[in-house]
C-alpha cells in the first residue's frame, strides 16, 4: 500500500480559478509573495524543487556521471562526468550522439546504465507506465568506440522492453518482452530466446501486480556474476482473480480494465525461480518446498558464485523467513536460516555476500531492534555486526575493502535520518559521519569505496540541498543543487512556528508535530486539523521536506488553521521491533487509538478550539481519518478521506494478510478494524475521494463505504474522480481541483481563524453544527 | 428516454411501510423529509380491474377475508353487487403452503380459465418475466404452464382466441402449450442472447413500448398461427455497467445498447402456425438494420399482418400489409413529416379487415382518420386542436371515444365522436377542470373514471356513458385528502409566460405565508425534452410533498413547458426542438424565469433549478449557458452528451449523427460546462442502464477546474431508489444542498439590492 500520495509534478491551466477558495490573487494584482496559494502549489513553478539528473557513481567510486540539459541540442540532456573532487566536467555522450538514424531528435533519456566497462551506454526511452511506474519501453546501445546506436529487440513491440541490463562482460544485454525472457549480443546483433511460454499469466522475469505493490519486486531476472546463466523469477498468475476497473471516459462504449489481484484470503501466484543459461535451453527449477501458491519468493540474488543463487522463501502468513541456497544446475535447495516472528516479517533487503561467496549480510529483528549481522554460507554463524537499543533504518554501501558499513540510523528520534558507519567485524561502535549541528533528514549515495557521497539534506519546511561530500569526514566538496530559489520564497512566506513534540498518551509517547498559524495569538482558540497515515507503511512525524502536502498544509495555517500529525504505535520509526509491531492484527483499532488519545491531549492546550477538529489521510491515511470519525465522533467534527480502505477484506494478500492475518481466522479483528463497521455512527462532516481507476484501493472501497452511509441516513461529500489512480493526479487540473474542493470543504464545515475564548467555550464536542 | 417511470413502481412499494410515531406526533400542518419518504403523500390505486367482455361487469383483486393472498372479485357496474369469482384458497398449488401471489391475471376469451402470473423478475425496467398458472374454474385444476422451462423465465403468455391454447416466450423462443393436454410445440429454436424471438431488445423496449409492454408476437384472430418478431441483435454495442459492491470481486453488467450512430439490431416479422412449423419472414424491402418495425398486428383476419415500417430517422412510416401465407407486402400508406413521426398505437381494423383507423398529424394536429384498403384516409376529426390517445372504439355503437383538451394543454378529457366524423362531444364534466382518465367498458356504457389536478388526489369513480354520472365511488383517496387538507399549503396558479414569440405554459406554488412584499427564491422544476410535460393540472405524487414542503420552507416552485414538450398544442409546437435539444429548451425556460423573475415578490438573485433524466439535462444547459439567470441546479441521471444516448430516441430527435454532428455537440450540455457560474449539484446511479453513469463522469472531467458537488449512488438505476434508504438520502441531500446554496425565505425588497 502506498503511503504517501505521489505528487505528480504537472503544470494545469488556470483558468477560471480566481473564484474558488480565494487562492488567486485579483487581476493585475501581484501575488502576495508571504501568501502560498493553490495556485502557486499547483499552476506556478514558485515551489519547484530543483533535482539532480540520475547520477552513476563509475566503479572506481572518484567520478560520476549525471543528466544534464545540452548547450548543443536545446531539450535533449547530455551525460557528463564529474571527478568529484576536483569537480572536473566531461561531457561524455553529447545528445547529438543519441540521435538515431533517420531522426533529427535525440532520444528522451529516461534512463541509463554503463557497460562494466564504460564502453557501452544502455539508454532507456519511450517509457510507459505500468500500474505504478514506467517500467517499460525501449532500450537503445551506444558503442562509446564507434559511436553506433542501436536499438534492442527492434522485432519486439515498440516500448515492451523491461529491466534491461548488461552481462559482466558488457557484451550481451537482456530484458523481459511480453512476458518472456530474451539476451541479445551487442557485437553480432544475434538475440537468444531464453523463455517461451511467457503469457498474460505466465511471467518470466517480472511479477504480478501484488509483488509489485507489496515486495517492490519489479526486475525479476540476475546475471549469474559469470555470464554464463540468468537467474529468474517465474509467476503463474492462473487462478488470480481480476479485479475489473471501468473507463466510462475515453469512448462511447466504456471498457473494462483488468486488474489481476489477489484479494486478502484469494488465490496468490505460484512462484518459482529458475536458471537458464544464457545461450538458452531448459531452465532448472529451484525445489523450494512446499505448495507454490501457499508461499512467496520475495528476494533471490546470485549468491556471489555462478553456481548457486540464494532465495528468502516466506510462508503465507510471512511470519517465517527461510533463507535457501539453490544449485543452478540441479534446483537442489539446501536450508541456510530460518528468521521466524511472531506477528510478520519483512523481506530483507541488506544482504550482500562477503569474502566472494563466503559470508553475506543479514538483518534481522530477533533481539526486538534492526541489526545488521554477518551469516556463514552454511549458516551455521551469525555474528552481530550492530547492536544495542536502536535501529538500523537502511545499509547504504558496504565498503568491504576496508571494512566498513554505511548506514542510515537515528538513535535519539525516529523523526530524523543520519548516516552511521560500523566495523564489519563487530568491532568498536557505530560512529556517526553526519556532523552535528545539523538535525533532520540525511540521505547519501555513497560511492563505491565509500570516498565520497552525494548528501541530501532536509528539514521540515526547508527544502532539500544537495551536496558533494568526502567521507567519512563529511568535508563538503560542492554543493550540487542549492535550490536557492526555493529557499528564497521559503524566506518570504509567512510562516508560524512548527513545533515537533512528544505526546504522553499514558501507554507510549507518540512523536507529533505541530503547525501554528502565522499570526497565532495564543489567547484566541484555533481549529485544528490532524494529518495522518498510521499504518505500517508511513510515517508522517518527519523532520524531512514534505513537499506539496506541506504547502498545502502552510496554507491552511495562513488561513488560521492549526495543522498536526501524530505517529502512533505501528508506524514503522525506528522505535523497535514491537513498536512497529504493534498493530498487529489490529489495526482500524490500536492506531486510531493511539491517535484519538494522543488529539484529545493536544485539543486539550488552552488555544486549539474543541469543536473545530478534523483528520484528513490518504490511502491507509484515509481509511484512519474514516475509523477516527466513525469511532470518535465526540472528537473529531470534520475528516476528509482520500483513497480508503473501508474494509481490509476488499485489499491485497500480501499486505494485508501481513499486518491482519487470514481473513477467515482473524475475521472479528478484520470487522472490528472496518471504517465499514463504524460508518453508522458517523455525527460529523465526512468528505470522502476516491478516483474510479484506483488499481491499488478499489473503488468499490468507496461504493460500499457510501451504501453503508446512505442506508443509515448519513450525509456526506464526496468526489469521485473518472479514470484516476490511486495518486488521483492524472488529467488536467485534478490535483488542483481536489486540493481546491478540500480547502473548501474544510472553510465551510470548519470554518478558519482563531475566535477569542469566550466565543468557543471548549468541551461542547466535536460536532460543529 | 422516459421519465423515470420505473421509479413509479418502487415508489409504491416503498410506501407501503406504516407512518412511525413520530411522524404521527410532527405537526401535521409541515411536511417533512421523513414524512415525504413515509408512504403519507402516496395515494390508493383501484386494484387490477378488468372489463369483462359484455361490459357489464368488471373483476379485481381483493385481499382475501383468510389473509393469505388475493381473491378475485366480480362487480356488477349497475348495482356494485359483488361475487367472489375465485378465492385465494383455490390458487394453492400441490404442495405449496400459500396461494399463489397473483401480480396479474387475465381471463380465457370463454371466461372458464384464469391466468394467473406471478414470481416475476425485473427485466431492466419491468418485471416482465415470471411464472404463469392456469386455473380451470370448472374442475378447480391449477397448472404452471412451461412447468419445464426456467423458473421465472415466461414473457407475454397469453391464451389463444379459443382458451384452449396458451402461448409464451421463454429464453427468446416462442411455446404454445395446449392447455389441457399439457403438450408443448416449441415454435421457434434459434433464440440465443442476440436471436430474440416474441420479445425486444433494450432500446426497442425502452423507445418505442414503454409504459406498454413490450410483447413481441400476436396470435391470429382464427387462432391458427402466431405473428412474432424477431430482432438479430448480433453485433450492436454493449455498454459494461460495473458492480463494485456486491462481491469482493466487481463483475460487470452487459447492456446491449446501440448508441447514436452505431449498428442497431434487424428486426423482422413473420408467421408462424400455431402447430409448429416454417416461419413465413415478410418480406419488408430494405436493409433491416436501418429501418425500424415498430408496430405489427393481425390486419382483423387470418390471413395478413399490418406493420408500421420506419426509416431510421424516423420521418417516414410506411403502413403495410403483409400476405402471411407468402411474406408478400404491399403499402397501405405511407406518412412522412420533415422532422419525425412517432408510432401510432391508436390504430384498429373495423368491419372485420374492411378498414382500420390511423392518426396522423398531417394537417399539422394530430386527428384521427379512416383508412380503407386502398389506402385512402378520410378524416373522422379535424381543427386546430388534437386527439391526445384514443380510449375505445365502439365498433358496435358507431363512437370512438378519445382524450383531448382544446383549449389547454395542461389538462385532459374525455370526447367521443361519431366514427362517421361530426362534431366531437366533451363528455367530461364542464365543472371539473383538470385531468381526467378513463378505462371503458367495452360496450362503451360504463367507465372508471379518475380525476386529479395538481393539487387535489386522485378520486376513481364508476360511471356511466356517455352521461357521465356517477354510478359508485371506487377509490377517493380520503386519507390522503385529509392530510393534505392539514398541511399548511400555499396558493398554486397556472399561467402563461409570454416569452416573446411563444406563452409558455406555466404553474408556481406559492409559501403558505406568502408576503408579497417581500421577495423569494423560486426553484423550477423541469423536464423539457419532448417526452414528457411538467405544467399538467395532474396530481404528481412523485413531487407534490417534496415541492409543497420547499414551498412550507419559503421557495416559489414553479415550472414552464418549452416548445417541443408534447402537450397537444400541434405538430410545430411539439417538434419545435427538432435538431435542437438543449437549445431551444434553455433558451425558453430561460426566457420564462426572466420574465417571471420580473414579478416583484421574486428574488432574481436566487433563481434555483432541478430535474431528472431530460430534466437533467435541462438543468444543466440551463444552468451552463444562462449562468446570470440561475444561481444553483440540481441535476438527477441526466444525458451530458448527446451521442451518449441511444440511437432511436437521440436520432429521432436529433437526426443522423453523420448528417449534423455540430448538432450534436451544440445540444449537448457537456461543450458548454465552461459556462458553469453557479452551484451545481450532480446526482447518478453507477447501476443506471438507460442513461449511463458515462455521461456523470465525461462532465466531471470538464468541470476540472469548476466547483461542484456530486452524489454517485451505486448501482442505482436510473431510477435511483433501489437500496434501503436510498430516496431518503437523495431527497435529505438535495434538500439540503438547496437550503445552503438557495436559502430559502421572503427578505425584504430593498435588502436584495435588486
Amino acid at each position: 500500500m502506498i503511503a504517501q500520495p505521489r505528487f505528480a509534478s504537472r503544470v494545469a491551466s488556470a483558468t477560471a480559478w480566481a473564484l474558488l477558495a480565494g487562492t488567486t490573487a485579483a487581476p493585475g494584482q501581484e501575488p502576495d509573495p508571504a501568501a502560498v496559494t493553490l495556485a502557486r502549489i499547483h499552476d506556478s513553478s514558485d515551489f519547484h524543487s530543483d533535482t539532480l539528473g540520475t547520477v552513476r557513481w563509475l566503479g572506481d567510486g572518484a567520478s560520476y556521471t549525471t543528466l544534464e540539459l545540452s548547450r548543443a541540442a536545446p531539450g535533449a540532456r547530455d551525460i557528463v562526468r564529474y571527478e568529484a573532487e576536483t569537480g572536473i566536467r566531461i561531457v561524455m555522450v553529447s545528445a547529438a550522439l543519441l540521435v538515431p538514424e533517420g531522426e533529427h531528435r535525440p532520444l528522451d533519456v529516461q534512463g541509463y546504465e554503463w557497460s562494466p566497462k564504460g564502453d557501452r551506454l544502455l539508454v532507456y526511452t519511450n517509457s510507459r507506465r505500468v500500474w505504478r511506474q514506467n517500467t517499460r519501453g525501449d532500450y537503445w546501445v551506444l558503442d562509446i568506440g564507434t559511436n553506433i546506436l542501436r536499438r534492442l529487440g527492434a522485432d519486439r513491440p515498440p516500448s515492451s522492453l523491461m529491466f534491461a541490463k548488461f552481462d559482466m562482460a558488457g557484451e550481451r544485454v537482456a530484458y523481459v518482452s511480453e512476458n518472456n525472457l530474451y539476451v541479445e549480443n551487442l557485437g553480432t546483433g544475434d538475440i537468444v530466446q531464453l523463455t517461451f511460454d511467457g503469457t498474460g499469466t505466465l511471467i518470466n522475469g517480472t511479477f504480478d501486480w501484488v509483488y509489485e505493490e507489496e515486495f517492490s519486486d519489479r526486475d525479476g531476472f540476475r546475471w549469474s556474476p559469470d555470464g554464463a546463466a540468468i537467474a529468474y523469477w517465474q509467476l503463474d498468475a492462473e487462478g488470480v482473480r481480476d479485479f475489473l476497473m471501468i473507463n466510462n471516459t475515453d469512448s462511447v462504449y466504456s471498457r473494462t480494465i483488468p486488474v489481476q489481484y489477489p484479494k486478502a484470503g484469494g488465490t496468490n501466484s505460484a512462484a518459482r525461480v529458475g536458471v537458464v543459461s544464457s545461450r538458452g535451453g531448459e531452465t532448472s527449477w529451484c525445489d523450494v518446498p512446499g505448495g507454490a501458491r501457499d508461499y512467496y519468493i520475495p528476494r533471490m540474488e546470485w549468491s556471489g558464485n555462478s553456481d548457486e543463487i540464494i532465495l528468502q522463501r516466506m510462508n503465507r502468513l510471512q511470519n517465517e523467513n527461510r533463507v535457501m541456497l539453490c544449485e543452478a544446475t540441479t534446483g537442489a535447495v539446501r536450508p541456510v536460516l530460518t528468521e521466524t516472528d511472531p506477528f510478520y516479517l519483512d523481506a530483507v533487503d541488506d544482504w550482500a555476500w562477503l569474502d566472494g561467496d563466503r559470508r553475506f549480510t543479514w538483518v534481522s529483528e530477533r533481539t526486538g531492534w534492526r541489526h545488521l549481522y554477518r551469516v556463514s554460507r552454511d549458516g551455521r554463524r551469525v555474528r552481530r555486526i550492530t547492536e544495542g537499543r536502536w535501529e538500523i533504518v537502511s545499509v547504504l554501501r558496504i565498503d568491504e575493502a576496508d571494512g566498513w558499513v554505511y548506514f542510515t540510523a537515528s538513535p535519539e528520534t525516529a523523526t530524523q535520518r543520519y548516516l552511521y558507519r560500523a566495523r564489519l567485524s563487530g568491532r568498536g561502535r557505530s560512529e556517526r559521519l553526519t556532523p552535528d549541528g545539523r538535525p533532520g533528514t540525511h540521505a547519501y549515495d555513497v560511492a563505491p569505496g565509500a570516498g565520497f557521497a552525494i548528501h541530501t539534506y532536509s528539514r521540515f519546511g526547508t527544502p532539500p540541498v544537495r551536496e558533494l561530500v568526502s567521507l567519512p569526514d563529511h568535508r563538503l566538496i560542492r554543493t550540487l543543487v542549492d535550490n536557492a530559489p526555493l529557499v528564497e520564497t521559503m524566506g518570504q512566506l509567512d510562516r508560524g512556528d512548527v513545533e515537533f513534540f512528544q505526546v504522553d498518551i499514558g501507554e507510549a509517547r507518540l512523536d507529533a508535530w505541530l503547525m501554528l498559524p502565522p499570526d497565532f495569538d495564543p489567547a484566541n482558540r484555533y481549529p485544528i486539523l490532524f494529518y495522518g497515515y498510521s499504518e505500517p507503511w508511513g510515517q508522517t512525524v518527519l523532520d524531512a521536506w514534505g513537499g506539496q502536502t506541506y504547502l498545502w498544509h502552510l496554507m491552511l495555517t495562513q488561513q488560521g488553521y492549526i495543522v498536526a500529525s501524530v505517529d502512533n504505535r505501528g508506524t514503522p520509526g525506528p522505535r523497535g521491533r514491537d513498536w512497529r509491531k504493534a498493530l498487529y492484527r489490529a489495526i482500524g483499532q490500536l492506531n486510531v487509538a493511539d491517535l484519538a488519545a494522543a488529539a484529545r491531549i493536544i485539543v486539550g492546550r488552552p488555544y486549539v478550539d474543541s469543536s473545530r477538529v478534523g483528520t484528513w489521510g490518504w490511502s491507509g491515511g484515509g481509511e484512519m481519518a474514516l475509523n477516527l470519525i466513525f469511532q470518535y465522533p465526540d472528537l473529531y467534527g470534520t475528516a476528509i478521506a482520500v483513497a480508503a480502505v473501508s474494509h481490509q477484506k476488499y485489499y491485497d494478500t500480501i499486505y494485508t494478510e501481513r499486518y491482519m492475518g487470514l481473513p477467515d481466522v482473524a475475521a472479528a479483528d478484520y470487522e472490528a478494524g472496518a471504517p465499514l463497521t463504524h460508518a453508522r455512527n458517523l455525527e460529523g462532516n465526512l468528505m470522502i475521494v476516491h478516483g474510479t481507476a484506483d488499481d491499488n484501493v478499489h473503488y468499490q472501497n468507496f461504493e460500499v463505504l457510501v451504501n453503508e452511509l446512505v442506508r443509515y441516513g448519513k450525509h456526506f461529500t464526496m468526489l469521485s474522480y473518472p479514470g484516476r489512480s490511486h495518486g488521483i493526479f492524472e488529467g488536467p487540473g485534478t490535483r488542483r481541483h481536489l486540493f481546491s474542493q478540500m480547502t473548501r470543504y474544510l472553510h465551510e464545515h470548519m470554518p478558519p481563524g482563531g475566535r477569542a475564548v469566550a466565543d468557543s467555550p471548549n468541551g461542547a464536542g466535536g460536532d460543529t453544527q | 428516454m422516459r421519465y423515470a417511470k420505473s421509479w413509479l413502481v418502487a415508489f409504491a412499494l416503498l410506501a407501503i411501510a406504516s407512518p412511525s410515531a413520530a411522524q404521527q406526533a410532527a405537526d401535521a400542518r409541515t411536511i417533512t423529509l421523513d414524512r415525504l419518504t413515509s408512504g403519507e403523500f402516496y395515494p390508493r390505486f383501484v386494484g387490477r380491474s378488468r372489463w369483462l367482455e359484455d361490459g357489464s361487469s368488471y373483476t379485481t383483486l381483493e385481499r382475501s377475508a383468510t389473509g393469505a393472498g388475493r381473491d378475485l372479485v366480480r362487480y356488477d357496474a349497475v348495482t356494485g353487487e359483488r361475487d367472489l369469482l375465485v378465492s385465494a384458497s383455490r390458487l394453492v398449488p400441490r404442495g405449496a403452503t400459500g396461494p399463489l401471489d397473483i401480480e396479474d391475471y387475465q381471463w380465457s376469451p370463454d371466461g372458464r380459465r384464469l391466468l394467473i402470473y406471478t414470481n416475476s423478475r425485473r427485466v431492466w425496467r419491468f418485471n416482465s418475466r415470471g411464472d404463469y398458472w392456469v386455473l380451470d374454474l370448472d374442475s378447480g385444476s391449477l397448472h404452471q404452464m412451461g412447468a419445464d422451462r426456467p423458473a421465472s423465465s415466461l414473457m407475454y403468455g397469453k391464451f389463444d382466441p379459443s382458451g384452449e391454447r396458451f402461448g409464451y416466450v421463454s429464453e427468446n423462443d416462442l411455446y404454445v402449450e395446449d392447455v389441457v393436454t399439457g403438450d408443448v410445440t416449441r415454435l421457434t429454436r434459434d433464440g440465443s442472447e442476440t436471436t430474440i424471438n416474441g420479445n425486444f431488445d433494450w432500446v426497442y423496449e425502452e423507445e418505442f413500448f414503454v409504459p406498454l409492454p413490450a410483447d413481441g408476437w400476436r396470435w391470429s384472430p382464427d387462432g391458427e398461427s402466431i405473428a412474432y418478431w424477431q430482432l438479430d441483435a448480433e453485433g450492436i454495442g454493449v455498454f459494461d455497467m460495473i458492480n463494485n459492491t456486491d462481491s469482493v470481486y466487481s463483475y460487470t453488467i452487459p447492456v446491449q445498447y446501440p448508441k447514436v450512430g452505431t449498428r442497431n439490431s434487424a428486426a423482422r416479422v413473420g408467421v408462424v402456425s400455431a402447430g409448429g412449423g416454417v416461419t413465413v419472414w415478410c418480406e419488408v424491402p430494405g436493409d433491416l438494420r436501418d429501418n425500424y418495425i415498430p408496430r405489427m398486428e393481425w390486419s382483423g383476419n387470418g390471413d395478413e399482418v399490418t406493420i408500421q415500417r420506419m426509416n431510421r430517422r424516423q420521418s417516414t412510416n410506411q403502413v403495410m400489409l403483409c400476405d402471411a401465407s407468402d411474406g408478400s407486402i404491399r403499402t397501405l400508406l405511407t406518412e412522412t413529416d420533415a422532422a419525425y413521426l412517432d408510432a401510432i398505437d391508436d390504430w384498429m381494423w373495423l368491419g372485420g379487415d374492411e378498414r382500420m383507423t390511423w392518426i396522423s398529424e398531417r394537417t399539422g394536429w394530430r386527428h384521427i382518420y379512416m383508412v380503407d384498403r386502398r389506402g385512402e384516409l378520410a378524416a373522422v376529426t379535424s381543427g386546430d386542436w388534437e386527439v391526445v390517445s384514443v380510449e375505445l372504439i365502439d365498433e358496435d355503437g358507431g363512437w370512438v371515444y378519445f382524450i383531448a383538451s382544446p383549449d389547454d394543454a395542461t389538462q385532459r378529457y374525455l370526447y367521443r365522436v361519431s366514427l362517421r366524423g361530426g362534431d366531437p362531444e366533451r363528455l367530461s364534466p364542464e365543472d371539473q377542470p383538470g385531468t381526467h382518465s378513463y378505462s371503458i367498458s367495452p360496450n362503451g356504457a360504463f367507465a372508471m373514471h379518475t380525476f386529479s389536478t395538481l393539487t387535489t388526489p386522485a378520486v376513481t369513480s364508476l360511471v356511466r356513458l356517455p352521461d357521465h354520472e356517477v354510478l359508485r365511488v371506487m377509490e377517493d383517496n380520503a386519507r390522503l385528502r385529509e392530510t393534505i387538507a392539514a398541511l399548511d399549503v400555499g396558493r398554486t396558479e397556472f399561467f402563461q409566460v409570454d416569452v416573446g414569440d411563444a406563452l409558455l405554459d406555466a404553474w408556481m406554488m406559492y409559501p403558505p405565508d406568502f408576503d408579497p412584499s417581500l421577495e423569494y427564491p423560486v426553484f423550477f422544476y423541469v423536464y423539457g425534452s419532448p417526452f414528457d410535460q411538467t405544467v399538467v393540472d395532474r396530481w404528481d405524487f412523485l413531487y407534490f410533498g417534496w415541492h409543497t414542503m420547499l414551498t412550507q420552507q419559503g421557495y416559489i416552485v414553479a415550472s414552464v413547458d418549452n416548445r417541443g414538450t408534447p402537450g397537444p398544442r400541434g405538430r410545430d409546437w411539439r417538434k419545435a426542438q427538432y435538431r435542437k435539444l438543449g437549445r431551444v429548451n434553455s433558451a425558453d425556460i430561460a426566457a420564462a424565469a426572466r420574465v417571471i423573475s420580473e414579478r416583484p415578490y421574486v428574488d432574481a438573485s436566487r433563481m434555483g433549478i432541478w430535474g431528472w433524466s431530460g430534466g437533467g439535462q435541462t438543468t444543466l444547459n440551463v444552468l451552463f449557458r444562462y449562468p446570470e439567470v440561475f444561481s444553483t441546479g440540481i441535476s438527477v441521471a441526466a444525458v451530458t452528451n448527446l451521442r451518449n444516448y441511444d440511437t432511436i430516441y437521440m436520432e429521432r430527435y436529433m437526426g443522423l449523427l453523420d448528417e449534423n454532428p455540430e448538432d450534436y455537440r451544440d445540444g449537448s450540455a457537456l461543450n458548454f460546462a465552461g459556462g458553469l457560474e453557479g452551484n451545481l449539484l450532480l446526482v447518478h446511479g453507477t447501476g443506471d442502464d438507460n442513461v449511463h453513469y458515462q455521461n456523470a463522469e465525461q462532465l466531471i472531467n470538464e468541470l476540472h477546474n469548476k466547483h461542484f458537488t456530486m452524489l454517485a449512488y451505486p448501482n442505482r438505476s436510473h431510477g435511483i431508489y433501489e437500496g434501503r434508504g436510498t430516496q431518503t438520502h437523495l431527497f435529505t441531500s438535495m434538500t439540503r444542498y438547496l437550503n445552503e446554496h438557495l436559502p430559502p425565505g421572503g427578505v425584504p425588497r430593498e435588502s436584495t439590492g435588486d
